[in-house]
């Protein structure tokens, strides 16, 4: 499961520490080898997951492409978790990851960011019987939260929230299911991605609160901190992808084009 | 090995060392109660060839034969199906004590199959009847020829417990993820977690010495 690909990372990080090669590759080496590897989370809808087909599909496999293709490489996609993102760019596993990667500036002092692919915004997700209305219901304490460890939601509660008792699962999967069966009242998250599980348990009725917290996270590419050559081609493939219209052409064909602002 | 950084780590060690503590506390509880639950099933065993005996087998068929995460898995997302809502702690000590029932008593089911019949026959001589005979003769013989896999096996479960973050719960592994997702140091929290793990082993692997010769002293 998840705890595979975190001890995979783990062991990714050891061995290539052990070798003294512990850094993504450089952009030199990236288009000597003709393949870029591009982290994305598969299952995390729409940015990631595995179609009829089964075959991997969604925003961030489509931004990888372009980004790829842009690079005048191939793409090579390795699938990870929420927590697993960055101990896998750090062990050089993957030379970009996506995954709905929140610029933040604790991670930014280990990892480097592209420029913003798109913005999101929290909201609280909760069975209506909960009796949930708004955010102030959360500071009590006395209602218990379901949330994916590693994600920015947690973060943002710790501080915002400190005295919500949470339940740190390890999928969004895992997480709408335990709220469901009543392991939780509530899961703050960004419904982009949570609002795809939620048809599944549809024997609950959800209520979906927006609008409570003001800081707007901006979506980045992940990049190693010290590869700025790599940093500047992806942002000047961005660019271009973006004057012509395809990154918003790609953001609208995933998401709901009413739900979240795309970056201009 | 320059860009290792522990302070962050060193920083959450009271947090970390916490869970050393959820750790020994699951897998101790699922040892007891899987101990039990083993000596029932393999009393049954011995004590009857009809259902109760395929009953008691079939069900370390079933356990030694699937993943304990999966039985965990069972526990924690199956039971609600049915209206019991069971906290993520106990459902992982559920878990791990039906995993470890079915292989202790496969562990107990060869100690007893190792008792000579002459202990029965002693006992039945001495005029005790069969719970006497369990409790005061073939238990503590079976207890003491198989201590070493026994104590091996709390050994793995110690070791073992760490999919219990998996369900959330805040043990040894459970806060090293936590941690790791918030400094981003997730390798040197994993190593200090492993020198955590490593040292809790070599301490259980002293007691469990003292343990066996303590007993030896007493036969």
């Amino acid at each position: 499961m998840i705890r595979i690909n975190q001890f995979l990372g783990f062991c990714a990080v050891c061995s290539v520490l052990a070798f003294g090669k512990a850094e993504a590759r450089e952009s030199a080496a990236i288009r000597a080898s003709g393949h870029i590897n591009i982290g994305v989370e598969a299952g995390l809808p729409p940015l990631g997951q595995y179609d009829v087909r089964n075959e991997l599909a969604g925003y961030d496999v489509d931004v990888g492409r372009a980004i790829a293709l842009g690079l005048g490489v191939e793409p090579r996609f390795v699938t990870l978790s929420s927590s697993g993102r960055i101990p896998y760019l750090l062990a050089g596993k993957v030379d970009i990851v996506l995954g709905g990667l929140t610029r933040t500036p604790e991670r930014a002092q280990v990892i480097a960011f592209s420029h913003p692919l798109y913005t999101e915004q929290f909201a609280i997700i909760a069975p209506k019987e909960r009796g949930i209305s708004s955010f102030t219901d959360l500071l009590s304490g006395m209602h218990q939260l379901v949330e994916v460890r590693g994600s920015t939601a947690v973060a943002y509660l710790r501080e915002h929230a400190p005295e919500a008792p949470m339940l740190l699962l390890d999928s969004y999967a895992d997480a709408i299911r335990a709220l469901a069966q009543g392991r939780g009242d509530a899961m703050v998250d960004v419904i982009e991605y949570v609002g795809h599980y939620l048809p599944v348990q549809s024997q609950v009725q959800w209520t979906v609160i927006r609008g409570f917290a003001p800081p707007v996270g901006e979506d980045c590419i992940g990049l190693a901190r010290r590869d700025v050559t790599l940093r500047a081609d992806v942002n000047h493939v961005l660019e271009a992808m973006e004057q012509d219209g395809r990154l918003e052409a790609i953001y609208r064909k995933w998401f709901d084009p009413g739900s979240a602002q795309a970056v201009p | 090995m320059s860009q290792l950084n522990f302070h962050p780590v060193l920083l959450r060690l009271p947090f970390l060392l916490g869970g050393v503590g959820v750790t020994v506390l699951i897998a101790t509880l699922a040892f007891g109660l899987g101990l039990f639950l083993a000596v029932l099933l393999v009393v049954l065993r011995f004590e009857n060839k009809g259902f109760w005996c395929k009953a008691s087998r079939s069900f370390s068929t079933a356990l030694t034969n699937t993943p304990q995460l999966s039985q965990i898995f069972a526990v924690f997302y199956c039971l609600p199906l049915m209206g019991l809502m069971v906290s993520p702690f106990l459902s992982v000590v559920i878990g791990m004590t039906l995993n470890a029932a079915a292989y202790l008593a496969d562990i107990l089911g060869a100690g007893m199959a190792r008792v000579p019949p002459v202990y029965h026959e002693v006992a039945l001589t001495l005029g005790l009847n069969r719970r006497q005979t369990y409790l005061r003769v073939i238990l503590p013989h079976v207890g003491r020829t198989m201590f070493p896999a026994l104590a091996n096996h709390f050994q793995i479960m110690i070791l073992g417990s760490a999919m219990a973050s998996i369900f959330g719960v805040e043990d040894l592994t459970g806060r090293a993820y936590d941690i790791g997702s918030t400094t981003f140091r997730i390798l040197e929290v994993m190593l200090v977690t492993g020198g955590l793990y490593a040292v809790l082993s070599f301490a259980l692997t002293g007691f469990f010495v003292l343990c066996r010769r303590t007993m030896e002293r007493m036969v």
